[in-house]
């Protein structure tokens, strides 16, 4: 018997069984969450300007580092920052890693070290995890694409945000671009979120439209084989993407009319709450890998007022997200990773800033393969450096792969000839959160 | 015989004192290279790499490619048909030398550099909503010295010595519709010393110290120390210390988190500079760059330029020479910077012998496995146009007029400004991706649905219409309007087939419209080859 039963295939055999309460149905349940086959997903979540987790995830209440917020409970054991209550409640699903520590405390180098897992090295283009998970999980036959990113902040680090040396067919599909730093609440995020020019013009009949499309793509042909650079590579791609996308039934994912006024309202009417929105809809077809950008972060002055009114944002997103995907049966097998470039000092500035720290910060890892309600790794009572055994960027991007059910130490030919594990293999995996 | 006797026997009496003479030398007075000679070498130099290292270079490009790739690289975008058809039809063995000076003297060409080295000095407008606005005077100002043939090593002094306008309590005063200035520059970089340092070393030294503001690069050896030395060149343009008399004041800085303060010095040798009362540091700093004391300068705009034409520097990447990284032909780039800096940093003689060297003339075919290496030019390499380059090429090819008022072009308003956003994007033209979503734009969007339908397009109802063309007329003239070239004869042959019998919908107009469309979506159109 295979493990790829459908949902709906499964009550059909335990019901002709005629034993819902047979033993061995949840052991056979519990193999098919494990089976990489089944479809997963992850969303990556980038706080974009290095986010104070020192107000949000690992508080400091009694420290005069601790600033004025409070903590609530979110599991057992488990407190995060007040101005997150919705997420709150999902705490049995969150996992944060608060013994976070690099040296980079610049903006590009940090931006790029967490999304590529690597160092900027000169000639090598480090793929964006994005592109190496969607290359391991998702489908090259797949109508919709395997990579989402909505409204990336690039300027940080450019070569951080695309497919780097894994090549143009695993760069993201970007919807709501434009937009810089932190997304202005009631802006009307709804259009800027629908893919630009989806649809033929009504004027062209869908046969017009293939037999102009087969013109073009002898010429193309014929232009690669003279011409075998990545240009025009990517230009062919990027066209057969294309036509894929609008041959595609999925795309209606990116409608968000269709969608109750209540739920939009509920994750938010800016562009990071219609796209943690997004972002569940295209889960449900299968995306295997969406990112949700905010920006903001870099609250070098008025930490506080900006960290509340940030959360004012991110709450109601990501909680919502967690509702939803868990209503849905989904969050079993969607994983989510929560992270900015690195954390805020614990000393508050002059200006009641904190600036950039590197040494001790958290992530939360949530869902699919992760075994939430706790805080793993701690940092000393002052929140100044990390009181145990540092985590490494490679070790919770390994551990992001292990609980998607990736072998991290799998390789990719590079652009500088040597083959490159998808995580670097200094990493050790967290072993206390994956389920 | 006797005019020449008393000319050498002043030069006689002349010399040994000179030889006498404490002092700094004279300036040596180095006559002004010619273009033909130093072409000659620089072509020795690329003929002798080839054969050390056994690679079968590329045959010469067609005159189309050439006449193309020379449009798109010197004024921004494609021939007209007519231009293209005059070219590969002349029969002059000049005739590509005599473009290159054509185009070098039109109008397109300073807009387009403009624009090129706007884009290259100040990359901070694409991502900066506020400085969206802010970068016209700084563009006119270029232009308006690239219509003088302005030495570059003088552009240069002016934008890094731009006066800062700022009043006596230290408010910025500047103004949006200021006379053209380079003053964007010390804007775009927040009027901080160590973003203009920053800036200033990547762009106009081609060393990338940035890392090393924080802590000691960790590749290359650049000390904090020697960051914050060149920062300190640069303390004047902060608006608190612009009007501080105190000449002390303005060379030195604290290196920030510490109780560390370094005075200017200059990058390599660490020498305290020869300060002089009169003039600012940034002035003093401006004529050590460009005194040609310093390996740095000459050599980084050749290369930048260099790639600017051939895609690829001959030191790559642009901005981190190093003994890791060394030039692929050292004696290449030393010829033209040599001849550079002994051409006064003339950038059009630049410009024309980089266009008439050999590795410029080749075709971008690969014929041989050898020239695959894109390292060693040869052969060309292909390139992606710029969101301007592409939107000005479609125009051209399509005829397309812009109906938005020309003040307003420039900006984000109207088609081009539109299709402009769509487009841009700030990686290395020979890297550049297209994305899902620019696919979706040219093949679904309004524009290109205008230009490809005889209805809506003056060009192709045009061309349908003209009666002194047969179907092969029509089709040499949509080839010639958009890759400057002649159909091959079974190109010819496939689309004529495809035209007669009205393509899918049996109509031949629709057909005609069928192919331009496949044109303008093509690779070989929207590529720069």
């Amino acid at each position: 018997m295979t493990a790829s039963l459908s949902r709906r295939d499964w009550f059909r055999v335990s019901a002709g069984l005629g034993a819902a309460a047979s033993g061995w149905l949840p052991a056979f349940a519990a193999d098919a969450a494990r089976n990489p086959q089944r479809k997963r997903s992850v969303i990556l979540l980038w706080m974009s300007g290095g986010p104070a987790t020192i107000d949000l995830f690992d508080l400091k209440p009694g420290h005069a580092n601790g600033g004025p917020f409070r903590p609530i409970e979110a599991a057992p054991g488990l407190q995060i920052g007040e101005h997150l209550p919705r997420l709150a409640k999902h705490g049995k699903s969150l996992a944060v890693v608060r013994s976070m520590s690099t040296k980079e405390g610049d903006h590009g180098r940090g931006t790029y070290y967490l999304r590529t897992g690597n160092l900027p090295q000169g000639a090598i283009q480090f793929p964006t995890i994005g592109s190496l998970v969607s290359k391991e999980i998702g489908s090259a036959s797949a109508e919709l694409p395997n990579f989402v990113s909505v409204s990336p902040f690039r300027a940080f680090s450019q070569g951080a945000f695309g497919p780097g040396f894994l090549g143009p067919n695993y760069a993201p599909l970007v919807v709501g671009e434009g937009n810089f730093g932190a997304p202005q609440p009631g802006q009307d995020a709804d259009r800027s979120l629908r893919v630009q020019d989806l649809s033929r013009p009504g004027n062209v009949s869908p046969e017009q439209a293939e037999s102009r499309y087969d013109i073009l793509k002898e010429m193309d042909q014929s232009f690669i084989a003279d011409h075998p650079t990545v240009v025009a590579q990517s230009h062919a791609s990027a066209y057969d993407r294309a036509v894929r996308l609008m041959q595609s039934v999925g795309a209606k994912a990116f409608d968000l009319s269709e969608e109750p006024i209540k739920v939009r309202d509920a994750y938010g009417r800016n562009l990071f709450g219609q796209g943690c929105l997004l972002a569940r809809r295209l889960v449900e077809r299968g995306v295997p890998f969406i990112e949700v950008n905010l920006g903001g972060w870099d609250t070098h002055q008025n930490n506080f007022d900006a960290v509340q009114r940030l959360c004012g944002i991110l709450d109601p997103g990501w909680g919502t997200l967690m509702t939803d995907l868990e209503s849905r049966g989904l969050l079993e097998s969607t994983t989510i990773i929560w992270m900015g470039e690195f954390g805020r000092t614990p000393r508050i500035n002059q200006g009641k800033g904190r600036d950039h720290f590197p040494n001790a910060w958290s992530a939360v890892l949530a869902g699919g393969g992760i075994k939430g309600g706790q805080a793993y790794g701690k940092t000393t009572e002052d929140a100044t450096k990390v009181d145990g055994e540092p985590t490494s960027v490679p070790s919770l991007l390994a551990t992001l792969c292990k609980a998607v059910g990736i072998d991290h130490e799998k390789t990719n030919p590079s652009n500088v000839g040597r083959p490159i594990r998808i995580v670097d293999s200094s990493a050790k995996v967290i072993k206390d959160i994956v389920a | 015989m006797s005019r020449i006797f008393p000319l050498t026997a002043i030069l006689l009496a002349v010399a040994p004192a000179a030889a006498q003479q404490k002092g700094p030398m004279p300036r040596e007075v180095i006559s002004k290279p010619v273009l033909a000679d130093v072409v000659r070498n620089l072509d020795r130099h690329l003929n002798d790499y080839w054969t050390r290292e056994g690679i079968t270079v590329a045959p010469s490009a067609d005159d189309g490619e050439f006449l193309r790739r020379l449009s798109l690289d010197l004024v921004g975008k494609i021939p007209s048909a007519s231009e293209s058809r005059a070219f590969i039809a002349d029969k002059d063995p000049q005739k590509r030398s005599k473009k290159i000076d054509e185009l070098l003297a039109r109008p397109g060409h300073l807009n387009h550099f403009a624009n090129v080295l706007r884009q290259t000095w100040v990359p901070q407008v694409t991502d900066n909503p506020q400085l969206q606005f802010a970068f016209p005077p700084f563009e006119q100002w270029i232009r308006s010295r690239l219509k003088d043939n302005t030495a570059m090593d003088k552009m240069v002094r002016e934008i890094l010595t731009v006066k800062t306008l700022f009043n006596a309590r230290g408010a910025q005063t500047f103004q949006q519709n200021q006379q053209d200035t380079p003053f964007l520059f010390l804007q775009a970089n927040e009027f901080k010393p160590e973003n203009v340092a920053a800036a200033a070393s990547r762009l106009f030294m081609g060393v990338k110290i940035e890392c090393a503001q924080c802590h000691n690069h960790p590749f290359a050896p650049y000390k904090k120390e020697q960051f914050w030395e060149l920062a300190a060149f640069f303390v004047e343009v902060q608006p608190a210390i612009a009007n501080i008399s105190d000449v002390k004041v303005k060379r030195e800085i604290k290196i920030p988190d510490t109780a560390k303060v370094v005075s200017a010095r200059f990058f390599d040798d660490g020498q305290e500079p020869p300060w002089d009362e009169k003039k600012s540091p940034r002035e003093t700093f401006a004529d050590w760059l460009t005194s040609g004391r310093n390996n740095y300068f000459a050599r980084n705009i050749v290369n930048r330029t260099w790639a600017h034409f051939l895609g690829r520097g001959m030191i790559e990447p642009i901005d981190e020479p190093s003994e890791d990284n060394p030039p692929v032909i050292p004696e290449l780039i030393e010829e033209l910077s040599k001849a550079f800096i002994a051409s006064g940093y003339d950038l059009r003689f630049l410009y024309q012998t980089i266009t008439r060297s050999r590795a410029y003339q080749l075709t971008s075919r690969q014929t041989h496995e050898s020239q695959a290496n894109v390292k060693s030019f040869a052969r060309m390499s292909v390139k992606g146009m710029t969101g301007e380059q592409l939107f000005d090429s479609l125009a051209q090819a399509t005829g397309y007029l812009d109906p938005t008022p020309a003040q307003q072009r420039q900006f984000s308003f109207g088609v081009r400004g539109q299709f402009l956003t769509k487009f841009a994007s700030t990686e290395k033209l020979t890297e550049r991706q297209t994305s899902i979503l620019q696919a979706l734009t040219m093949m679904n969007g309004a524009f290109m649905s205008d230009a490809t339908s005889t209805d809506r397009s003056q060009f192709l109802a045009g061309v349908v219409d003209a009666p002194f063309l047969d179907v092969k007329g029509r089709i040499e003239v949509l080839y010639l309007a958009s890759m400057s070239r002649l159909p091959t004869p079974e190109e010819l042959e496939r689309h004529t087939s495809y035209i007669d019998r009205g393509g899918n919908s049996s109509d031949k107009n629709k057909a005609i419209g069928d192919l331009f469309w496949a044109i303008l979506n093509s690779s070989e159109f929207m590529l720069n080859h």
